[in-house]
């Protein structure tokens, strides 16, 4: 290893990240304690890395934060992630991002400080490229001065802002292409409370847990969209068809319109949500590139509704993946199955139920026949509720079902998963 | 008839010869050796008709490179690359003295992205280590001085702590 310059052994160290383990490793030699001072890029704090951090004070952590970080020269991503019962003071925070400012490209913290320390104030706005912060305030944002020119990932977890502080934030990022608001915080100005959000970087957005009524976004390259737990009257996406992936769950919506971004959508995977198919079906059809879908734990606003197999086969012609995973009402089955327009590309299905029935077995069947060159069948079930002796009789049923059907499909590799 | 002749000539002529250290030849296309920055730069002022020495590089190792940069100039699927990747590092750390020249040669011939391959890979072998178990598994030898020890540990005592 002595021919190895000292910048390699940097770059070797930069990818260790755990900082008691980089600290290890700069005491083998006197290359590679320079390697660490002089060409370490990346220093990871993780209360997960490392046990020891659990029986250390918060003073002593502290401490040795510090010492670590100025050891460095040229730290380009500082990680700092402990567990929630810590609570750093705000002097030492300030220290590191003071030290790190001129050369930081990507900043994670998830410690609250005491008193609160501003951290966009304070860390370092013309490199950074990534920004992940947890529990923390954001407030008085200035987009007069707080620029960030080259972010372009922006996570927000469990943080206290305003409205005004949060649109502010956003204009301040004019190349930002992923963005990821959990849990926030918000105060809101007005009683009606309502985001609009418009960019033409953006590239991938993840909305969960937020108070908020309304959202209008409006991003013309758009490619991801995942709703997480949201409560909303209106969900509105104004785009030029970018989108290539659409996920919703747990998500309760009056309106959702995403109107004309459907046309490049490669994958769609909605669960534990109410759909009114003959809009979704509306709002879907032009998606004739779709090669996933995943239905799950889906109910239908309309008691007489089921997925329409016949019309997804015909409007998504070049599925490869489709899950269904919903409960079956009695007598509907047969009006799901009516046609015989085969799922031509569909290699891998997946069906689940949450209750059995009996009706289960007649869907696998009815599906496996449709797909014709089907390489896996993975079958979902929840086994919790199978209590009474009809439930225990009705599983065997259908397990002596399967095994007599996949006689006659044994090249379809078939799994089971239960809950 | 008369394009595809030209083309097939065409590709002829992006062919390039490498010659290790120990003299062994590699014909290879253009486009794989220019995934090395430093080829790219020799090619781009001396052209492709004679053969360029890589002098510091042996004959197994730039097969083994080049082997890299040809899967790598194909443009496939990530999760393909990542796969093969995988593969290729699973098979190159199998020998420390060969995963060492790898690291040298892919360095100093510049292909970013194989260097930081094998960082990754070498890092991965630094985890929940003492500084003795690193010294001996990679042949390091201890020249820090008693001072400088000593200056480590009440600095960084934390890191040794046994758990």
């Amino acid at each position: 290893m002595e021919h190895l310059p000292v910048e390699v052994v940097g770059n070797i160290l930069s990818h260790v990240g755990a900082a008691r383990d980089v600290v290890i490793a700069s005491m083998t030699c006197r290359k590679w304690r320079e390697a660490c001072r002089k060409h370490l890029q990346s220093l990871s704090f993780n209360s997960d890395d490392w046990q020891g951090y659990r029986d250390l004070t918060t003073s002593q952590i502290e401490i040795l934060i510090t010492q670590t970080i100025f050891q460095t020269m040229g730290l380009q991503c500082l990680s700092i992630h402990m567990d929630d019962k810590h609570k750093f003071s705000a002097a030492p925070v300030i220290a590191w991002l003071m030290y790190t400012r001129e050369t930081l490209r990507n900043l994670h913290y998830n410690v609250r400080t005491t008193p609160n320390v501003y951290i966009l104030e304070k860390c370092g706005r013309h490199k950074l490229e990534m920004l992940e912060l947890d529990h923390n305030t954001i407030s008085g944002v200035d987009p007069s001065y707080q620029r960030f020119p080259f972010l372009k990932v922006l996570s927000l977890r469990s943080v206290n802002i305003s409205a005004l502080d949060l649109s502010l934030l956003f204009a301040a990022c004019p190349g930002i292409e992923v963005l990821t608001l959990d849990h926030l915080e918000i105060v809101w100005s007005d009683a009606q409370p309502s985001m609009e959000l418009c960019s033409s970087t953006l590239k991938s957005i993840y909305i969960k847990s937020l108070g908020v009524d309304k959202i209008v976004l409006e991003a013309d390259n758009l490619e991801s969209l995942h709703l997480h737990a949201l409560n909303l009257d209106l969900f509105e996406l104004i785009g030029k068809g970018s989108l290539k992936h659409l996920r919703i769950d747990d998500v309760s919506v009056t309106h959702l319109d995403i109107g004309d971004c459907t046309e490049n959508l490669e994958a769609v995977d909605v669960s534990n949500f109410t759909i009114m198919w003959p809009k979704f079906y509306q709002m879907m059809s032009r998606a004739s590139k779709l090669r996933r879908l995943r239905l799950w734990s889906v109910v239908f606003d309309d008691d007489d509704e089921i997925v329409d197999l016949e019309t997804t086969a015909v409007c998504f012609p070049h599925l490869r993946h489709l899950s269904l995973g919903y409960d079956l009402k009695d007598g509907l089955l047969h009006y799901g199955l009516q046609g015989s327009s085969p799922f031509e590309n569909v290699l891998v299905l997946e069906l689940g139920w949450a209750v059995i029935s009996e009706q289960f077995g007649h869907l696998v069947v009815g599906m496996i026949e449709r797909c014709p060159n089907l390489k896996k069948l993975v079958i979902h079930g929840v086994l919790s509720d199978v209590k009474t002796r009809e439930e225990r009789q009705l599983l065997a049923n259908f397990t002596s079902f399967m095994v007599c059907l996949m006689r006659k499909y044994v090249h379809v590799d078939l799994q089971f998963e239960y809950e | 008839m008369a394009t595809i002749i030209t083309k097939e000539q065409q590709e002829k002529e992006k062919m390039v010869t490498l010659v290790s250290s120990d003299s062994e030849k590699f014909v290879v296309e253009q486009k794989v050796a220019e995934k090395s920055h430093v080829i790219k730069m020799v090619m781009n002022c001396c052209g492709i008709e004679s053969p360029i020495p890589v002098r510091r590089v042996k004959g197994d190792i730039l097969k083994s490179i080049l082997e890299y940069c040809e899967k790598h100039s194909k443009g496939e699927a990530q999760e393909v690359m990542e796969k093969w990747d995988k593969e290729y590092m699973d098979k190159a750390e199998k020998d420390l003295v060969f995963f060492h020249d790898l690291m040298l040669a892919s360095h100093f011939l510049h292909i970013q992205e194989l260097v930081d391959l094998i960082a990754v890979t070498f890092a991965g072998m630094l985890k929940m280590k003492s500084p003795e178990e690193i010294r001996q598994k990679f042949n390091i030898n201890n020249d820090l001085t008693k001072e400088q020890e000593e200056h480590i540990m009440t600095t960084f005592g934390w890191a040794f702590q046994p758990i």
